[in-house]
């Protein structure tokens, strides 16, 4: 009911928007949606990855590349997204979840170092930071509106991040949910009940890997353009940011922090041009101040 | 050049950066091994290393003054961090991974603000080359060794011979007992992290001349130093210091063939291949040689 009301303001919004402000909404449903399938691996079960802007920019370039190679149709390119990240989810997943806690953040925080090393240094593949760029799609291979028009941005975006939610939301009650969760909260009594727990946990990371990288392949289809900056480590950091403040106990909480982050440091960036110091003071605060709102999310730091 | 030369070239330059390496692991070995404490900033307390050496050395023309303030500084600073941002979490482990990461983007973006983001070269601070072993090259990289070299000793003969050295190495070994017997604890985890931020920023001065200078420098000696202390197994001082260094000659002889993305890439295999080796050995403290 709450979410379907929220649907319905959504849907409305636009027409107390400018142009400005359409795009700014498309961009935070993006991130929303990146947020929101961090989350899977997170709040559901129990890992913290430092590694998943990996994830989005793979989608992103996955995207780019089907797009340039392929087909100008922005729906295949939404597809070619989730293939690439779920692929590298696959890969970093093998050797991630073999380890918990502070070591699988430091292997998924490793891993995505490597590939931003990589990206940059492979200027003629990724185009670096100038990125790679291509003419703006029409929204069906060819045919009808531009997405360069706010308005499609805005409604493309929003029906992306829809899908994602009601996917998200069918998975946190699903039996498969609700393993996710028993691993996350004992993985000695989920595996004393007959899990695989490791091959859960892989299942999960390549899940929220799959997501992200949608989110990724919407960003690319939105913006006509993709650059390396996409692999960066702050990328990764937002994704924990944005679950914290906004909760990682629901499906939608993630979102909500992703837009009331965005929100805030474009209000405050007339002001604050190096929004990155306020939030790396907001994440220390928060962990000093508010840990207890967290520390049940990762069964690992209460047992330690 | 033929090809004997370059790779002769290639390991020597390898051994050095190596040796640079091992120190900044070190530092992120020793906090680990002390608090158990993930370091995500130890990245940027190098970066910071870097760029109070190319500030220092702009100003006074001496390298001596950037190789005796820039690491003091940055140790001075990693103890406040200890104090201010993890002496509150230091009994939850993942947050101090979220609160170091919270310093890493502080440091990072108030360099920027307050150098601006271009990149800098440092000028050699001890120009030429000398012939050794049939190739010419360049003194300051000797230096470099040299200083490093020095460094880790200094470093064992403190752990070694000196009262603070023996409460870093009995809190390492059993935090609880060494409370019992009254050694202060708090000024242990402090001093480990400042040793630990001091040779991040004594690595950080040093490859200066060698790299390049910037805000962002940071992340790729993460990612090595990360891959360092995985292999040589969390918390092993030795471990850090002989991976470093055979990583270091390894990634060396790779650029010989290909890009030093390349090498590093190989060296995240091994990395790979260690963790499924030996999942649950590498990071247990107990698992591992002291």
């Amino acid at each position: 009911m709450k979410a379907g009301l929220l649907l319905l303001a959504l849907l409305v919004l636009p027409a107390g928007l400018n142009r400005f402000g359409r795009f700014f909404a498309a961009e935070i449903f993006t991130w929303a949606l990146y947020a929101m399938g961090f989350n899977i691996c997170f709040g559901m079960a129990g890992m913290l990855s430092f590694g998943h802007a990996a994830f989005f920019a793979s989608g992103a370039y996955g995207a780019t590349f089907a797009i340039l190679h392929v087909a100008r149709d922005p729906w295949l390119a939404l597809a070619a997204a989730v293939v690439a990240a779920t692929a590298l989810a696959i890969m970093v997943g093998f050797f991630a979840v073999r380890v918990v806690s502070h070591s699988f953040v430091i292997i998924t925080i490793t891993f995505s170092l490597v590939l931003l090393l990589l990206a940059h240094s492979q200027k003629d593949v990724t185009g670096g930071d100038d990125g790679l760029l291509f003419p703006p799609l029409a929204l069906f291979a060819g045919a009808g509106p531009s997405l360069a028009t706010p308005l499609v941005t805005y409604y493309v975006a929003l029906a992306v991040l829809v899908l994602g939610y009601v996917l998200l939301r069918r998975l946190s009650r699903s039996p498969l949910g609700l393993v996710f969760q028993a691993v996350r909260d004992s993985e000695r009594r989920a595996t004393l009940t007959g899990y695989d727990v490791q091959r859960y946990r892989w299942l999960a990371f390549v899940l929220s890997g799959g997501v992200a990288g949608l989110a990724g392949g919407v960003y690319a289809i939105t913006h006509a353009q993709v650059n390396a900056q996409l692999f960066d480590i702050t990328v990764s950091v937002d994704a924990v940011i944005w679950t914290l403040i906004g909760g990682a106990g629901s499906v939608l909480g993630p979102a909500v922090g992703a837009a009331l982050v965005l929100a805030f440091t474009h209000a405050v960036s007339h002001w604050i041009v190096y929004t990155q110091i306020p939030v790396g003071i907001l994440l220390i605060l928060i962990v000093i101040f508010w840990p207890r709102g967290l520390s049940g999310l990762w069964p690992s730091s209460r047992a330690s | 050049m033929d090809l004997t030369t370059l790779v002769l070239f290639q390991l020597v330059n390898g051994l050095v950066w190596g040796l640079v390496i091992a120190l900044i692991a070190l530092g992120l070995a020793l906090i680990f091994g002390i608090m158990e404490v993930i370091n995500v900033a130890h990245g940027s307390l190098y970066m910071l290393g870097a760029v109070l050496a190319w500030y220092v050395f702009g100003a006074t023309e001496s390298f001596a003054a950037a190789v005796l303030i820039a690491p003091v500084a940055v140790g001075a600073l990693s103890m406040a961090m200890e104090r201010v941002v993890l002496r509150p979490i230091e009994n939850e482990k993942v947050l101090t991974i979220i609160a170091t990461t919270g310093v890493m983007l502080v440091l990072q973006h108030s360099v920027l603000a307050t150098f601006g983001g271009a990149v800098q070269r440092v000028p050699s601070p001890v120009p030429g080359a000398v012939r050794i072993l049939g190739i010419h090259y360049p003194v300051y990289r000797l230096v470099v060794a040299a200083i490093s070299v020095a460094a880790i000793a200094g470093l064992w003969l403190f752990l070694s011979r000196t009262r603070y050295g023996l409460w870093l190495r009995a809190v390492r070994q059993d935090g609880k007992m060494a409370t019992a017997l009254g050694i202060p604890v708090g000024r242990v985890y402090m001093l480990a992290v400042g040793l630990g931020g001091l040779l991040a920023g004594l690595g950080g001065v040093l490859a200066a001349p060698i790299v390049v200078v910037q805000y962002q420098m940071g992340f790729d000696i993460l990612a090595t130093v990360f891959i360092v202390v995985v292999i040589g197994g969390f918390g092993s001082l030795f471990g850090a210091a002989a991976t470093a260094v055979l990583l270091g000659m390894l990634e060396g002889l790779i650029t010989v063939v290909a890009t030093p993305t390349w090498a590093r890439i190989a060296s995240l295999a091994i990395m790979g291949a260690i963790l499924l080796a030996r999942p649950d050995g590498i990071f247990r403290r107990r698992a591992v040689a002291r």
